[in-house]
């Protein structure tokens, strides 16, 4: 097997491992960032393309069920009632994420302490709103300062326009005295175009850190760590394009593959001193899973609202509903965002689903009735730690490289199902305020698996989790988890922003002690 | 028949057709304006399903003809016709007129409505 070596190797160039290539690129190190998916001309995913529309249910499907490409893992969800979205190339899934880019609430990081449910973190926001404001400026965050439902939040590049639809659903949270806001999002104003510009990481982030001399190798998939006898790993075996397997030397290994792909490939790692996956004597990996159970409730009215127009992700959003309140009959909370209706080839597919179109004369009147006419709103449920939501490895359905595929084993908790009836009870009432003809109404929603957390939680000790609060794994030392699978509770809101902020966050952890964290290696 | 006289003949049939499946209104197109038949027939002119379309001029008469040839065209005449310009365009000057008496009213304005005007998070 021909040998390759590296100072520091990043496994997944997608949100976390590309702020983090960034970051330690500043280190005069030989830092490899390996993805299984290939590079991505930038025209392609622009989400202002024209046919936007169609490809995203083609190559850019959010379902890798359904891509079926190479460079994807087969996931089965049979055992769950949300399925798993992502993306698997360099960008990762900020190739297909819609860009709503909110922070988590102070209060999130201690759910424990303070309305005791879930998991702490090991730190605060405020050990942690450096690098939001930093990865903030790197992104270029568009929103507006000063909403209540945070401590401030400055530097923000202009919002995006709300539309007529975030007009009217405005008023309506007006009327019931609900908080509301114009949404956060990584997605800069234009003039050009009403969606705005979405930059992905690959803009942000890994173009800045190749020009400092980063090495991306797409279209490599690792498929098992390797270790040491004194527990130390020495690298990794990868698979490249042309399916020959490779050894790359690491003197320090991060690992940023999503929560879903990190804890398979350790799973996938096992062996004598780590029977149950690598660093896994805690028996935590991949437990715990957390996907924000996801409540959709649209709205239908008389006028045209052009609601299909705007942001990809989310307008305005509302956390009235976001902490716990002693007179509800759940603990937590979660977000209203309010939603992009669907353009004309996607209200044609839905329609039709309904038999509520045909092609011929009435075809423009039975597009037209639904089209820019709904309003669409989404509600985003904290979901809580559970040691009974795992995945494991699925040995009968493996990828092209022949790794095994995932199995998602996963059921709503009574918290979750409690919050999500409040949810749906709440936006129907904020829907008929504003003049909805009919309402519908469902949740959880199938395919929205795309918040994944929870599965190598950060802890205290190696009794009762996988990584200390430096992402460092307890078993391996000069082994690290950048992504959210270290997360102990999710948040009611998106998490990228704070994928990234605890990336920048654990990689300048490890670019002040880098000599101290391989010294252990001899 | 010579084959430029059935490339003709399918071709018309092709446009009555699309025409009769995406017929037009007062904002938009109907599909051959919006779409040169000529830069679609290739796709088609293989399909073994269609030869009847290059023997004679058909008609269309009831909702069940435009079903069978929906099927048998795809979904993709959908996504040629919604991404070409002229489409883009209708649907812009579409948009224009219904949104003509919409209220849109300035964000800073409502927010100056909104209730919660203290910080309300949890330390
Ligand atoms: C449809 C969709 C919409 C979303 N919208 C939003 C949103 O609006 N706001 C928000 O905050 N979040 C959103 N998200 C979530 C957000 O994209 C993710 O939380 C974020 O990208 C996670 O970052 P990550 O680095 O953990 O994983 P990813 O960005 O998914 O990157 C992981 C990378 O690791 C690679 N990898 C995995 N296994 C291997 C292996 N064995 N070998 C080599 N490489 C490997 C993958 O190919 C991939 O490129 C959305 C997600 C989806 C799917």
């Amino acid at each position: 097997m021909k040998k390759e070596r590296t100072d520091i190797l990043i496994i997944g160039a997608g949100a976390s491992g590309a702020a983090s290539a960034w970051n330690l690129s500043k280190l005069n190190l030989k830092i490899v960032c390996i993805d299984q998916g290939p590079l991505i001309n930038k025209k392609e995913y622009s989400f202002n393309n024209k046919d936007r529309e169609i490809s995203k249910f083609k190559k850019f499907n959010i379902d890798p069920n359904q891509r079926k490409f190479d460079s994807d893992y087969p996931i089965n969800n049979d055992n769950s009632p949300i399925s798993i979205s992502n993306y698997n190339a360099v960008g990762g899934s900020t190739l297909i994420y819609s860009g709503h880019y909110p922070r988590f609430h102070p209060s999130d990081f201690k759910t424990k302490e303070i309305d005791d449910i879930g998991s702490n973190w090991l730190f605060n926001y405020n050990d942690l709103e450096k690098y939001y404001n930093l990865n903030d400026k790197m992104v270029g965050v568009s929103g507006m300062a000063g909403d209540p439902a945070y401590p401030r939040i400055n530097n923000l590049q202009s919002p995006l326009d709300i539309g007529y639809s975030g007009s009217l659903i405005a008023r309506s949270f007006n009327k019931l005295g609900w908080h509301w806001w114009p949404s956060y999002a990584a997605i800069k104003k234009s003039n050009k175009f009403k969606k705005g510009i979405r930059p992905t990481v690959v803009e942000t982030y890994l173009n800045k850190a190749v020009k400092n001399g980063v090495i991306i190798k797409p279209n490599s998939r690792v498929l098992k760590i390797k270790i040491s006898k004194n527990k130390i790993a020495t690298g990794v075996i990868y698979s490249n394009k042309r399916k020959e397997k490779r050894f790359l030397k690491a003197s320090l290994i991060l690992l940023a593959s999503s929560g879903i792909g990190t804890p398979r490939i350790l799973m996938n790692s096992k062996n004598k001193d780590f029977p149950n996956g690598l660093a896994n004597n805690s028996g935590q990996l991949g437990k715990n899973l957390m996907l924000h159970p996801l409540g959709f409730v649209e709205g239908h009215f008389n006028k045209f609202l052009n609601s299909n127009e705007g942001p990809e992700g989310c307008s305005i959003y509302s956390h009235e509903f976001y902490e716990t309140k002693k007179k509800r009959n759940f603990k937590r909370g979660y977000t209203i965002q309010l939603l992009k209706s669907p353009g004309p080839i996607e209200s044609f597919h839905y329609l039709k689903k309904f038999k509520k179109i045909n092609f011929g004369k009435s075809f423009f009147n039975d597009l037209f009735a639904y089209y820019g006419k709904t309003i669409p709103l989404a509600i985003i449920c904290e979901d809580t730690p559970n040691k009974n939501n795992f995945i494991q490895l699925d040995h009968k359905n493996k990828d092209s490289d022949g790794m095994p595929g995932i199995k998602i084993n996963y059921r709503l908790s009574k918290n979750s199902k409690k919050m999500l009836t409040h949810g749906i009870y709440h936006c129907k009432k904020l829907l008929n305020i504003a003049g909805a003809k009919s309402i519908k109404a469902f949740g959880p929603v199938k395919n929205t698996g795309w918040h994944l957390v929870g599965t190598a939680k950060m802890g205290t000790n190696k009794n009762n989790s996988v990584v200390n609060k430096f992402g460092q794994c307890h078993d391996i030392k000069n082994l690290f988890i950048i992504d959210s699978s270290i997360f102990p509770s999710s948040s009611g809101v998106n998490i990228a922003s704070t994928v990234q902020a605890v990336s920048l966050m654990i990689s300048d952890y490890i670019k002040k002690n880098f000599k101290r964290l391989i010294a252990r290696n001899d | 028949m010579t084959d430029s006289k059935k490339r003709y003949i399918f071709k018309n049939n092709l446009k009555n057709i699309l025409n009769n499946m995406i017929p037009g209104d007062e904002f938009m197109p109907c599909f051959s304006h919006a779409v040169k038949i000529e830069t679609i027939i290739k796709k088609y002119l293989k399909n073994k399903l269609l030869l009847n379309l290059k023997k004679k001029k058909i008609k269309i008469f009831k909702k069940k003809d435009i079903e069978i040839y929906q099927k048998l065209l795809g979904n993709d005449i959908l996504d040629t016709y919604f991404t070409s310009n002229s489409v883009i365009n209708s649907l812009n000057l579409r948009k224009k007129y219904y949104l003509k008496d919409i209220k849109k009213e300035n964000v800073f304005k409502l927010l100056k409505k909104a209730k919660h005007k203290k910080q309300f998070f949890r330390e």
